[in-house]
C-alpha cells in the first residue's frame, strides 16, 4: 500500500471517529438525563409507595442499601434526588442499626458469661456498625437540608404529603445520626445542634391535622426530644404526658412508630415501667389493630426497634432474646394462674 | 493366692466396667417423638425446646422420630425409647388417670382445657402420674377434637344412622360411640383417616382443627360438608418417661415446664382453627348441645363400667365442669360420675 494513501486514510478515519465519539458522547449525556429523571420518578412514584406498603423489613433494608448508589449515581446527569435520598437513608441507617444492635446482644451475652475479651471485641463491632448507620442517617439529613431547607427555622411550603412525610422522616433521621454517633464514640462528628433542630422541624406538623395524618409522630418526635434535650420544653408540657397522646394516635392509625419513639427515651431515662409498658400495650394492639395499609413498612420498622428494646431486656436477664410469642412479656411475669381448690386435689389424693 | 488376686480383679473390673455402662445409660436417654410430618413437624420442633430445658433437668436426650405412632408407642413399651411423645388416646393404656383427659365430651371448652392441665401439672398430684415404671411427665393440648362431615344436611344424631365413620384402630371407645348412635365404624389409623374422608371410604370423622390443612380435609369437606362446632372430646399430647431412667425429680419439672408452654400450644392451634374456612362451621341449636352432653356423659359412664375410663379422672373433670357451671344438669344427677 501506498504510505501516502495510508496516512491519509489514518487520518480520515481518526476524524470519523472522533465525530463520532464527541456525537455520541452528547447524545449519551442526554439519554442519561432523560434515564436519571426517568428513575427518579419511577423511584418516587412507584417504587417507594410500594416499598412502604411492603411487609418484610430485611427486604427493604437489602433493597434501600442496594439501590442507593444507583440512584443517586443518577444526581451527576440531572436533578439530584435528594427527597427520595431521605427515605433510602432511613432503611439503609436501619440495616446498619440492625447490624450494630445484633453485636450489642453478642457483647450482653459475653459479658454474662465473662467472656470479656468476646465481649470487648462485639462491643467494638457494634460501635462500626453505629458509625457506618450514624454516617447514612446524617447523609440522609442533609439531602433533607438541600431538598426542602435546614429545619429549625421557618417551616418550608410543603407541596404534597410525600414532602411531609420526608421533612418528618429527615427530621427524625438527624436525631437519629446524633444518637448513634454517640453510640459509634463520635467516629463521625455529627453535630448535637441537629437534635433541638428536629424538635422544631417537627413543630411544623405537630397540628391535630399533622398528628392524624402522620400517626402522632410530630408530637411524638417533639415529646421525644423534651425528654432528651435540656431546656427546650415549653412551659407547662409533660413531655411523657404528649407521648402517651401520641402513642395513642399512632396506636389508632395502625403506624405505631410513636410507640417506639416513646420505648427509645423511656428506656433512655432508666423508666423500666414505662419501657414495660409500651411494649405490652404495643404486643396487644398488633394483635388488634393491623397495619396500615399504605404505611405498613412503617409500622414494621418500629415493631422491630421495639422488640430490639425487648431483646435486650431479656437478653440481660435471661441470656436469650424474646422467646417467640413471648414479646409483650417479661420473664418475671408472675402468671395469672387461678388458684386450685384444694378439696378437688384432696378428693383425688 | 496369686489366683485369687486375679480373681478379684477380674471382677472388680467386671464392676467397674458394669458401673461406667449403666453411669452412661443412665445419662443419655431416647426421646421418640411421634410427629405426623417428621422432624419438620410442629409436635418435633416445640420437643427440640423441650430438650434443652432437659439439659438443665440433669438429662441428656437423644431425640427420634416417628411418623406412625403406633411403633413409637411400642418401641417405648419394648423399652427401646426411655421416653415418648404421643397422644393421650395412645397415652392411655400407660396411665389410665392421664388417658381419661381424652374421653367423650368430658372436656367441653378450651377455658376447661386450661384449669384441668394446671391441677395435673400441680406437684401435690404427681403420685397419680406414676403407673408403675411409666410417668407422664407433661400433658399438653393438641385442640378440640370435631366431627367433620361430607353432608352438612346431616344435623341430628338420629341422622348419623348407617354412615360410615372412620374410629382409631387402638382406641376401642370410638367405635363403641359410633356403634351406640347406629353409625357403622370403619377402622382406620391416624395416618390413614384423613385419606379415607377425602377419598369417600368414610361419610364421618372426628379431627382436631390441625389436621384440617395437615390432612387437606377440606377435600373430603367438598361444597357440602360441615364442621360441627361442638367439641367431641379435648385431645392431648404427652410426656412419658420411664421414671427409673432419669435423675429424680425430673418427672415434676416436666410437668410445670409443659404446663408453662400452655399458651404456646393454644396459639397454634388457634392459628390453625383460624384457617379453616368459616361457612364450613356448622352451629349446633343450644338445646341440641344439652341433649348431646347427657349422651356423651351416659356413654362414659358405660365405658366406665366396661374397663375404658378411669372413674378418677371422670369424678374429677365432672366437679370441675360443675364449678364453672353450678347449674348444669350432670351436677345435681343421681348417677354422677
Amino acid at each position: 500500500m501506498d504510505f501516502r494513501l495510508s496516512r491519509a486514510l489514518a487520518r480520515g478515519l481518526a476524524t470519523v471517529v472522533t465525530a463520532t465519539t464527541l456525537a455520541l458522547t452528547g447524545c449519551s449525556t442526554a439519554i442519561y438525563k432523560v434515564t436519571g429523571d426517568t428513575m427518579n420518578n419511577i423511584g418516587q412514584d412507584v417504587m417507594l409507595p410500594y416499598l412502604l406498603t411492603t411487609d418484610d423489613t430485611y427486604i427493604a433494608c437489602a433493597s434501600g442499601e442496594a439501590l442507593t448508589p444507583l440512584l443517586l449515581s443518577f444526581s451527576t446527569v440531572t436533578t439530584p434526588p435528594d427527597e427520595l435520598a431521605v427515605l433510602m437513608s432511613m432503611v439503609g441507617g436501619a440495616c446498619a442499626t440492625n447490624r450494630a444492635f445484633d453485636h450489642e446482644l453478642q457483647f450482653i451475652r459475653h459479658s454474662r458469661d465473662k467472656n470479656i475479651t468476646a465481649a470487648q471485641d462485639e462491643r467494638i463491632q457494634s460501635k462500626r456498625w453505629h458509625a457506618i448507620a450514624a454516617s447514612r442517617q446524617y447523609s440522609g439529613y442533609q439531602s433533607l437540608v438541600r431538598a426542602l431547607g435546614e429545619p429549625g427555622g421557618e417551616c418550608p411550603m410543603f407541596d404534597s404529603e410525600f414532602q411531609q412525610l420526608i421533612w418528618l422522616m429527615g427530621a427524625g433521621l438527624g436525631l437519629q445520626s446524633a444518637m448513634s454517633d454517640v453510640q459509634s464514640n463520635m467516629q463521625v462528628g455529627v453535630p448535637f445542634s441537629v437534635a433541638p433542630k428536629a424538635e422544631r422541624a417537627a413543630a411544623c406538623l405537630d397540628t391535630a391535622e399533622g398528628n392524624k395524618r402522620w400517626w402522632g409522630l410530630p408530637k411524638a418526635i417533639r415529646a421525644a426530644l423534651w425528654t432528651i434535650v435540656p431546656g427546650i420544653t415549653p412551659k407547662g408540657m409533660d413531655p411523657w404526658a404528649e407521648l402517651d397522646k401520641a402513642r395513642q394516635i399512632g396506636m389508632n392509625e395502625g403506624v405505631r412508630f410513636a410507640s417506639a419513639l416513646d420505648a427509645l427515651v423511656a428506656n433512655n431515662a432508666s423508666n423500666n415501667e414505662r419501657v414495660r409498658k409500651v411494649l405490652r400495650e404495643h404486643a396487644n394492639s398488633v394483635k388488634s389493630t393491623a397495619a396500615n395499609k399504605e404505611y405498613r413498612l412503617v409500622d414494621l420498622l418500629a415493631a422491630d426497634q421495639l422488640l430490639q428494646i425487648s431483646d435486650r431486656m431479656w437478653m440481660q436477664n435471661t441470656g436469650t432474646r424474646t422467646p417467640i410469642g413471648a414479646y409483650g412479656t417479661f420473664w418475671d411475669d408472675k402468671k395469672e394462674e387461678k388458684k386450685l381448690d384444694q378439696n378437688l386435689i384432696d378428693d383425688l389424693l | 493366692m496369686k489366683k485369687l488376686l486375679k480373681t478379684v480383679a477380674g471382677s472388680l473390673t467386671a464392676t467397674t466396667l458394669a458401673f461406667s455402662i449403666s453411669a452412661e445409660a443412665a445419662g443419655k436417654q431416647t426421646f421418640c417423638i411421634w410427629d405426623i410430618v417428621g422432624k419438620n413437624g410442629p409436635v418435633y420442633t416445640q420437643m427440640e425446646d423441650y430438650r434443652l430445658e432437659a439439659t438443665k433437668w440433669g438429662a441428656d436426650l437423644e431425640m427420634k422420630v416417628y411418623t406412625d405412632e403406633k411403633i413409637a408407642a411400642e418401641d417405648f413399651k419394648a423399652g427401646i425409647c426411655d421416653a415418648v411423645g404421643i397422644t393421650g388416646l395412645r397415652g392411655r393404656s400407660f396411665n389410665a388417670f392421664t388417658g381419661t383427659l381424652d374421653s367423650i365430651g368430658a372436656i367441653p371448652t378450651d377455658d376447661h382445657m386450661k384449669t384441668v392441665l394446671q391441677y395435673m401439672a400441680d406437684p401435690k398430684l404427681a403420685k397419680l402420674m406414676i403407673n408403675g415404671e411409666y410417668e407422664v411427665a407433661g400433658i399438653g393440648p393438641a385442640g378440640a377434637a370435631y366431627l367433620f362431615t361430607k353432608d352438612r344436611t346431616i344435623d341430628t344424631v338420629a341422622e348419623l344412622a348407617g354412615k360410615k365413620m372412620a374410629v382409631l384402630d387402638f382406641d376401642k371407645t370410638q367405635a363403641i360411640m359410633a356403634e351406640s348412635v347406629g353409625m357403622a365404624p370403619v377402622t382406620a389409623s391416624i395416618t390413614n383417616f384423613g385419606s379415607m374422608f377425602n377419598n369417600g371410604s368414610v361419610d364421618i370423622i372426628g379431627a382436631p382443627a390441625v389436621a384440617y390443612d395437615a390432612l387437606e380435609l377440606y377435600k373430603g369437606l367438598g361444597e357440602n360438608g360441615a364442621i360441627v362446632n361442638f367439641a367431641l372430646i379435648q385431645l392431648t399430647v404427652q410426656v412419658i418417661i420411664r421414671h427409673d431412667r432419669f435423675p429424680a425429680g425430673y418427672g415434676q419439672k416436666s410437668r410445670e415446664f409443659v404446663w408453662s408452654q400452655y399458651d404456646r400450644f393454644m396459639e397454634y392451634i388457634n392459628s390453625s382453627t383460624k384457617n379453616i374456612k368459616p361457612t364450613y362451621w356448622l352451629e349446633l341449636p343450644e338445646k341440641d348441645k344439652i341433649g348431646y352432653m347427657e349422651m356423651f356423659r351416659q356413654s362414659r359412664i358405660k365405658l366406665r363400667n366396661d374397663g375404658y375410663y378411669d372413674g378418677k379422672m371422670l369424678s374429677f373433670l365432672s366437679k370441675v365442669r360443675c364449678q364453672k357451671d353450678a347449674a348444669l344438669a350432670e351436677c345435681t344427677a343421681k348417677d354422677r360420675e
